[in-house]
């Protein structure tokens, strides 16, 4: 855990370009996934929402 | 009651973590964004697909606010690269070495001319770099013009504000304008004095007042004109035009100690110019001729939400998203403006190798951070608004104020600038429920109304996505809170003013009515 928050920060215009990219691309999936009822997929991507979340907060 | 607390609770997050504990807007965006999301599903009954449709919501009015953000960089990174914004800075002194005038006809009536074309960030990310070219300390820079062009905000955008509140209330312009123009107005001439507070403190304030005065009168006078007999659409354009028309004339008056400050570089000074007069000219022609605002705007973004409802019974009828038109979209606009601007500076020689690689990343490395907080801000806005909690904040807040409603009308159209960064998503969010509540209570709406769109232009430049800009374009990034805190003074007193101002008014239409 201790090397991959390192690892983070050392490269953290990668890190928070994938926590950017988390965040802003499963909202247009959540809603496609939303019309046709999936609830499953909804859980998942939202799941990836939160994380790119976390993700910046181990980044900086 | 405890519905109301918990609903408070992300906002409360917020302004505790970056004011209290001086976090940065990206994390307190997270923290907010977050609480948000639990208190939806926990205390509101907001369901996962009702969450799913919230987001994508929230993506495309990001996106809205994004492209213009992303674009006024990129301008200022090719005006900036050109050595304009260096140039002007050495070319003011000699227009007036007055510290305060200065502040008043840059931070004051250039941003307001900014708000008017623009808006949404662009007049602080425009002006804050220039101020500190000029020696303005980083902080001062971010505060004036965020301060002065708040009197330009309903009425700036080329009007966006206040057909949002026309819109969502049924109301038309001839009802709503001339109570709003009025508050405005008055709010102009304060701004100005704040602003050159700001700059030089009461000292200052009281030797430049008078030309405060006069300015605030010719601005906020001929927005009222224009906007009560013209096309309110451009209203503050016209009126912050007028003012800056009038503050060169003024300048003579109040040169400053003189000094040598070297010859004047006229041929620099026009090229300089010439990027600002093509954002200028372009904004025009898209926004107000209308054989290209038609031919732009053919290209549309745009999502269909259905009915939303929560647990809770609080229902979001279907609608569609606000269109963005990507063409002639204010983010389009400026972009069209950097490309040309950058020819021109490039045919006059002002750039060195280089430049193409030092403007991309110069503009990337900025707005990484306010991409990643507009986006979480947006988004727990957008998640309070479907879930019901802003309704449920703004109806507690009404309960709670009873007859004293019109001193709290303003200060819900500045919560709800404040949370979703726009006095538009405001008017939209709360515009409605203001009129029926003004109804319910037998106030006059057009001066409830005038209250919640004055209170949340004034209070727009309070949130935290615009705080981020101009904290980001000032070379403040991180430092946020700092800069939150002090615009809090100044809003709040603009605060009060609109409240006092709106508690006369509806007294006064009771009065006419008995």
């Amino acid at each position: 855990m201790r090397k991959l928050v390192k690892w983070l920060q050392e490269n953290s215009f990668e890190a928070n370009l994938l926590a950017l990219l988390l965040m802003a691309v499963p909202p247009v999936l959540l809603y496609f996934a939303a019309r046709q009822g999936a609830l499953g997929w909804i859980y998942a991507l939202l799941g990836l929402v939160i994380l790119g979340n976390i993700l910046v907060l181990f980044v900086r | 009651m405890i519905n109301f607390l918990l609903a408070l609770i992300p906002i409360l997050l917020i302004l505790v973590l970056m004011l209290g504990l001086r976090w940065g807007a990206v994390k307190a965006s997270i923290a907010g964004y977050l609480a948000a999301l639990l208190v939806a599903v926990l205390a509101f009954g907001s369901g996962i697909e009702l969450l799913a449709y919230a987001h994508l919501k929230a993506q495309l009015a990001t996106l809205d606010v994004l492209l213009i953000i992303w674009a006024a960089f990129l301008f200022y990174r090719v005006t900036d690269e050109a050595g304009a914004v260096s140039v002007l800075g050495e070319a003011l002194p000699h227009l007036t070495a007055d510290r305060g005038m200065q502040a008043l006809i840059i931070g004051w009536g250039f941003a307001s001319f900014l708000q008017g074309v623009g808006g949404f960030g662009v007049p602080v990310a425009v002006v804050a770099p220039i101020l500190v070219g000029l020696g303005f300390p980083a902080m001062s820079a971010i505060i004036i013009p965020s301060i002065g062009s708040g009197w330009a905000v309903t009425f700036g955008s080329l009007g966006s504000s206040f057909q949002a509140l026309m819109s969502t209330t049924g109301l038309s312009s001839t009802e709503l304008a001339l109570p709003a123009a009025i508050f405005l107005g008055v709010a102009a001439v304060i701004t100005g004095l704040l602003v050159l507070h700001i700059t030089e403190g009461w000292r200052g304030m009281l030797r430049l007042a008078p030309a405060a005065i006069v300015l605030g009168v010719v601005m906020g006078g001929i927005q009222l004109v224009v906007a009560t007999q013209g096309p309110w659409n451009t209203a503050a354009f016209i009126g912050s035009i007028a003012g800056l028309a009038v503050s060169f004339g003024l300048a003579r008056l109040y040169r400053g100690p003189e000094k040598h400050n070297g010859s004047l570089d006229a041929r620099g000074l026009v090229i300089a110019l010439t990027g600002y007069a093509i954002l200028v000219i372009i904004t025009l022609l898209v926004q107000m001729v209308p054989a290209i605002k038609g031919l732009l705007g053919g290209v549309v973004m745009k999502a269909q939400i259905p009915q939303l409802a929560t647990s809770l019974g609080y229902v979001t009828e279907a609608a569609s998203t606000k269109p963005i038109s990507l063409l002639n979209h204010a983010g389009a606009v400026l972009l069209y403006a950097s490309i040309l601007a950058y020819l021109v500076y490039w045919v006059a020689g002002r750039y060195k190798k280089g430049s193409v690689q030092r403007i991309v990343t110069g503009t990337v490395k900025r707005v990484k951070s306010p991409s990643i907080s507009i986006l979480l801000m947006v988004s727990m806005a957008v998640v309070m608004e479907i879930s019901g909690m802003t309704e449920t904040l703004a109806e507690g807040l009404a309960q709670v104020a009873g007859i004293l409603f019109p001193l709290i009308a303003p200060w819900i159209g500045a919560l709800g600038a404040f949370m979703t960064g726009s006095n538009t998503n405001s008017n939209v969010v709360f515009g409605a429920l203001q009129m029926r509540t003004a109804q319910l209570l037998g106030y006059s709406v057009a001066i409830i109304l005038a209250g919640q769109t004055a209170g949340a232009g004034l209070a727009s430049v309070l949130a935290p996505t615009k705080v981020v800009v101009g904290a980001s374009t000032a070379g403040m990034a991180g430092k946020e809170g700092d800069v939150m805190r002090k615009l809090l003074i100044y809003t709040g007193l603009l605060l009060v003013l609109i409240s006092i101002l709106t508690l006369v008014g509806v007294w006064l239409t009771s009065v006419e009515r008995i």
